[in-house]
C-alpha cells in the first residue's frame, strides 16, 4: 500500500539579495534583487507502508526541503504530495496528528520543562489511552536509558540526551509514519545502536513507515532495505541497498594512529594515502582483502594506538554514480 | 478541548519555572499604590477639590488598585513567546501539533495567566481593600466579569498580532515596547480617560484601547447606568470579533511566510 | 586614555550589532522616545484638569520630568545591561577571559554593556530639560549643581547595578531584582515632598533614589547651601562605597569557587 505519493515536488527559494551600505539598502527599497535558489528541481517517488527508506545526499542537497514539504510545514513551488491521503501543507491540522517527525537542528520539546512534561501533554495532545501510554512510556524510556535523562529540563541535557528524549516524543503516540531528519547528531556509538534497535522493533512490531534522512552512509547501512539518493535537488538512485553496498561500498577508508613511527606500508588490496610519522591513512578494497584481515595484519606489526574504518564519504559514491551513468 | 487544556497546564509548569517574575511583579502593587496614593492626596488638597473629573479620592485610589488588578487577569506576553520562537527556529514544534497557532498560544497564555491569578489576584485584593476598594453589587460585579473576558480577549489578539510580525521584522522587542506603553497610555493605566479632552475621549470610544482597562474600571465603580454598560460591552464583542478577523489574516499571511522559505 | 580607547572599541562593536538588526533598532529608539513622551503628555493633562503637584508649575515640573529621564537615559546608555552581561559571561564561562585580561574586570564588564539605545532618552530628556529652562528662573550657582548632582544620580544607579551584578555571581537569577529596582525608582517620578515622612526618609537616605530627579531639580529651581549639599551627596557616597565592596566580595566568591 502506497503512503507516500510524491510528484514532481519542485521548490524554489527566493531570497533578497541584500549589500552593505545605505546606498544599496535605499536602492534595494525600489528595485529588489533576488537570490534564486532551487531545492528541488521536481522529484518524484513512492514509499509504502511498512517500508524503512534512507534519504541520503550530502549537504545542501534537498533532504530538508524534502522532509519539511512532507511534514506540512513547507509549501512546495510546484508538484503533488499525497501522504495518507492529505495534502501535507494544506491540512496541516488534521494531518500531522498522524505523524511523528525530529528535527536534528529544533527541537520540539519543551525547552524549560523535562522532557517528561512534554510526554504528558503528548498524551493529551494525541488522545493515547491512559494504559497504552504509560506501557509504551516505560518501554521506550527503559530502551533508550532516559529514566533519569526525562526528569530534568530540557535545556540541561546534552545534544545525545536530547535527541534521543525527542525520537521518544515522535514515537510516543504510535503514529503511522516517522520522519527523522538528521536526528543522529549528538549520539555516540551506544545510543545510535539503541536507537537502530529501537527503530527496527518499531517497524517490525508496529509496522511503522519511517524516512531517515542522513549524510553518513554507515549509520542507514544496517537500518533500510530501500535507498534514496539525492544531489543537488534531484533523485540520483532509488533502489535496494544491497545494490549499492556491492558496487559501492567495496572500499573502506582505514585511519590508524601509531605508538610507534614506522614507514613503508604495504598490504594486498591496500592503496596508502597518506603515510606521515604516526599517522596512516589506507584505502581497503574489500574484495581483496577483508577489514578483519588487515587490522590483524596492523595489530601484529605495528604499535597501533588508534583505528578507525569508515566507508567513503557519500559525496564520493555520488560521483561514481554519475560517471557510470555518462558511460551508459 | 481536553487537548487545550494539557496546554494550559504545560503553560502552568513553565510560568512556575518563571514564578520570580510573578513574586517581584507583586511586590511592585504596593508601592504602586502607595505612589499614586500620595500623588492623589497631594493634588486633591491643592486643588482644593472634593471631585476631579468625576472622580472622588477615594474612587481615584481604587481606580489604580483596579488597573492593576485588570492588569493581572488580562495579562498576556504572547509576542515574547512567538518572538522567542522564531529567534530560536522553534517555531516548526508548534506547527507540528495539531493545533491552530492561534489556540496553541492562547491555551498555553491561559495557563500563564492562571498561575499569575494565583499568586497575585489575593494579595492584590488585600493591599486593595486596605486603600479603601469596596466591592461592587452583584450586577456590575457580572458585568466587571463579562468585561474581563472581553478585555483579556482583546489584549491577547493584540499581543498575538504583534507576535506574529517577529515572522518578518524577526526581532520585536522595540514593538512590544510600543505595544506595551501604547496599550497602557490609551487603555487609561495610568491617568483616567476623562482627563482626555471630549474630542479624544469620543475616538477613544470606537477605538479598542480603551476596552482592555478603563471600561472594566469603570464598570466595576458603578460610574455607568447598566444599559450603557451592556452597550459598550458590545462594542468590546464587536473589536473581538474584528481583531481576531485581523488575526486569522494576519496568521494565513505568515504561514505563508514561513512555509515559504521554510525555516 | 587606554579605558577610553577601549570603550570606544566596544562602542564600535555594539554600533554594528545594532545595525544588523536596523529595522529593529529603530523601532527599540522609536519605543523609547514613545513611551518617555507619555509622561509629559500626562503631565498636560494633568495641569489642565487639576491645580497640580503641589508647590511645582507646570514648567518646574517638566524639568522635573526631563532630569529623571535623562537620569535613566544615562543609566540605559551606560550601565544598565551589566547585570545581563555577567550572567551571561558567568554562564558561558567567558568571565575567566575577564579576569585574565590586564584591565580593571569591572570597568571591562560596564564597557561592554553599553547600549546605544539610550541616546533616545538622553536626547528626550535634554529637549525637555532645555524646554524648560528658558521659561523658569534659575541662578548660575544652582546650575552647577545641578550638574554636579545629575553626575551623582547616574553614580547612585551605577552603584545599584553594580550590586546587582554581584549578587548574580552566587544568585544567577537576578533579572527580579532589576525588575524591582524599576519598580521601586518609579517613587522618584514625583517629588518626594508628596509623599509621607517614612517614604520621604527611605527614598532620601536608606534608598536615595530621591537624587534622580527631585535633589537636582531642588537645587536648580529652589537654590543651594553647602550642608544641603553635604546631606544629599552622603548616601550617594556611601552607598558607591558599599557597592565597590560588594563588587569586591563577589568576585572573590567567584574565583574561589573556581567559576
Amino acid at each position: 500500500m502506497v503512503i507516500i505519493q510524491v510528484k514532481n515536488l519542485k521548490k524554489v527559494f527566493k531570497t533578497h539579495k541584500r549589500e552593505p551600505g545605505l546606498g544599496n539598502a535605499l536602492k534595494s527599497l525600489v528595485k529588489r534583487k533576488y537570490l534564486v535558489k532551487t531545492a528541488l528541481k521536481g522529484i518524484s517517488f513512492e514509499i509504502n507502508k511498512g517500508e524503512v527508506v534512507g534519504f541520503i545526499g550530502p549537504n545542501g542537497a534537498g533532504k530538508s526541503t524534502t522532509v519539511k514539504a512532507l511534514s506540512g510545514v513547507l509549501y512546495p513551488t510546484s508538484g503533488d504530495v499525497n501522504v495518507l491521503g492529505y495534502t501535507p501543507w494544506k491540512d496541516r491540522i488534521k494531518y500531522v496528528r498522524n505523524i511523528g517527525v525530529v528535527f536534528g537542528q529544533k527541537t520540539q520539546l519543551w525547552w524549560d520543562l523535562p522532557a517528561i512534561d512534554s510526554y504528558y501533554l503528548n498524551k493529551q495532545i494525541y488522545r493515547i489511552p491512559s494504559k497504552e501510554f504509560k506501557r509504551r512510556l516505560n518501554y521506550m524510556l527503559k530502551y533508550l536509558d532516559l529514566r533519569e535523562v526525562s526528569k530534568k529540563p530540557v535545556r540541561d541535557c546534552s545534544l545525545g540526551e536530547r535527541m534521543k528524549c525527542e525520537i521518544v516524543a515522535a514515537l510516543l503516540h504510535n503514529p503511522k509514519l516517522v520522519f527523522l531528519d538528521e536526528a543522529s547528531i549528538g549520539l555516540d556509538i551506544i545510543a545510535k545502536n539503541l536507537v537502530r534497535d529501537f527503530i527496527i522493533r518499531q517497524n517490525q512490531e508496529q509496522g511503522t513507515t519511517f524516512l531517515i534522512t542522513t549524510h553518513d552512509m554507515q549509520e542507514i547501512e544496517r537500518l533500510c532495505q530501500r535507498l534514496i539518493i539525492i544531489n543537488h535537488g534531484e533523485i540520483i538512485y532509488d533502489g535496494g541497498i544491497e545494490h549499492i553496498k556491492k558496487r559501492y561500498l567495496k572500499k573502506k577508508l582505514v585511519h590508524v594512529k601509531l605508538e610507534t613511527k614506522k614507514n613503508n606500508f604495504s598490504f594486498k588490496g591496500v592503496k596508502v594515502i597518506k603515510e606521515k610519522d604516526y599517522e596512516i591513512v589506507l584505502n581497503l578494497d574489500t574484495q581483496i582483502s577483508s577489514v578483519k584481515d588487515l587490522v590483524d595484519y596492523l595489530l601484529k606489526n605495528y604499535n597501533v594506538a588508534d583505528i578507525n574504518i569508515s566507508d567513503p564519504p557519500i559525496e564520493e559514491i555520488i560521483e561514481k554514480i554519475y560517471r557510470e551513468k555518462k558511460r551508459i | 478541548m481536553r487537548e487545550n487544556f494539557a496546554l494550559t497546564e504545560a503553560g502552568f509548569k513553565v510560568g512556575l519555572i518563571y514564578r520570580l517574575h510573578y513574586f517581584a511583579s507583586l511586590l511592585s502593587v504596593p508601592v504602586s499604590l502607595l505612589i499614586y496614593f500620595y500623588l492623589w492626596k497631594a493634588i486633591f488638597a491643592y486643588s482644593n477639590a472634593t471631585v476631579i473629573k468625576g472622580f472622588t479620592l477615594d474612587e481615584m485610589v481604587s481606580y489604580y488598585v483596579l488597573v492593576m488588578l485588570v492588569g493581572f487577569i488580562t495579562y498576556s506576553e504572547c509576542d515574547k513567546w512567538i518572538e522567542e520562537s522564531v529567534v530560536r527556529g522553534d517555531t516548526i514544534m508548534a506547527l507540528l501539533k495539531p493545533y491552530r497557532f492561534i489556540v496553541w498560544h492562547y491555551f498555553f497564555e491561559l495557563g500563564l495567566t492562571g498561575l499569575g491569578l494565583i499568586i497575585e489576584i489575593l494579595p492584590v485584593f488585600v493591599v486593595g481593600f486596605f486603600f479603601g476598594l469596596k466591592i461592587a453589587s452583584i450586577p456590575y460585579l457580572i458585568l466587571f466579569v463579562i468585561s474581563l473576558a472581553l478585555a483579556s480577549a482583546l489584549y491577547f489578539l493584540v499581543t498575538f498580532i504583534v507576535g506574529l510580525t517577529s515572522f518578518w521584522l524577526f526581532k520585536i522587542g522595540g514593538l512590544r515596547r510600543v505595544k506595551r506603553s501604547m496599550l497602557a497610555f490609551l487603555g487609561g493605566s495610568m491617568l483616567p480617560l476623562t482627563f482626555f479632552p471630549e474630542t479624544v475621549q469620543n475616538i477613544f470610544l470606537v477605538l479598542p484601547f480603551q476596552y482592555m482597562r478603563y471600561i472594566p474600571i469603570l464598570i466595576y465603580l458603578e460610574k455607568y447606568s447598566i444599559p450603557y454598560s451592556i452597550t459598550l460591552l458590545g462594542i468590546a464583542a464587536t473589536w473581538v470579533i474584528l481583531l481576531y478577523v485581523l488575526a486569522r489574516l494576519m496568521w494565513n499571511a505568515a504561514f505563508k511566510k514561513f512555509a515559504g522559505a521554510g525555516t | 586614555m587606554r579605558y577610553l580607547k577601549l570603550w570606544m572599541q566596544y562602542v564600535a562593536i555594539q554600533l554594528a550589532k545594532d545595525m544588523a538588526y536596523k529595522t529593529n533598532f529603530f523601532i527599540k529608539v522609536l519605543s523609547l522616545i514613545i513611551a518617555d513622551v507619555i509622561g509629559p503628555i500626562i503631565t498636560i493633562l494633568l495641569y489642565a484638569n487639576t491645580a497640580g503637584i503641589p508647590g511645582w508649575t507646570f514648567e518646574e515640573f517638566i524639568l522635573f520630568q526631563g532630569t529623571f529621564i535623562l537620569v535613566f537615559g544615562l543609566g540605559h546608555l551606560l550601565f544598565f545591561g551589566v547585570p545581563f552581561e555577567v550572567v551571561h559571561m558567568v554562564r558561558e564561562g567567558e568571565f575567566n577571559k575577564i579576569l585574565i585580561a590586564p584591565i580593571n574586570p569591572l570597568m571591562n564588564v560596564s564597557f561592554r554593556s553599553f547600549d546605544l539605545e539610550g541616546f533616545a532618552e538622553v536626547i528626550t530628556g535634554m529637549v525637555l530639560i532645555m524646554w524648560a529652562l528658558f521659561r523658569v528662573d534659575f541662578v548660575l550657582m544652582g546650575m552647577i549643581a545641578y550638574v554636579i548632582l545629575i553626575v551623582a544620580a547616574v553614580l547612585f544607579m551605577y552603584s545599584v547595578f553594580v550590586i546587582i551584578s554581584s549578587i548574580s555571581f552566587i544568585v544567577v537569577k537576578t533579572y527580579a531584582l532589576i525588575d524591582l529596582f524599576f519598580k521601586t525608582s518609579d517613587i522618584a517620578r514625583y517629588p518626594a515632598s508628596i509623599y509621607g515622612s517614612a517614604l520621604r526618609f527611605f527614598v532620601s537616605f536608606l534608598f536615595p533614589i530621591a537624587i534622580a530627579a527631585y535633589y537636582p531639580s531642588m537645587s536648580l529651581l529652589r537654590g543651594v547651601s553647602w550642608p544641603w549639599m553635604i546631606q544629599v551627596l552622603a548616601p550617594v557616597t556611601a552607598f558607591f562605597i558599599f557597592a565597590l565592596i560588594i563588587w569586591e566580595v563577589g568576585m572573590k566568591r567567584y574565583t574561589a569557587s573556581g567559576g
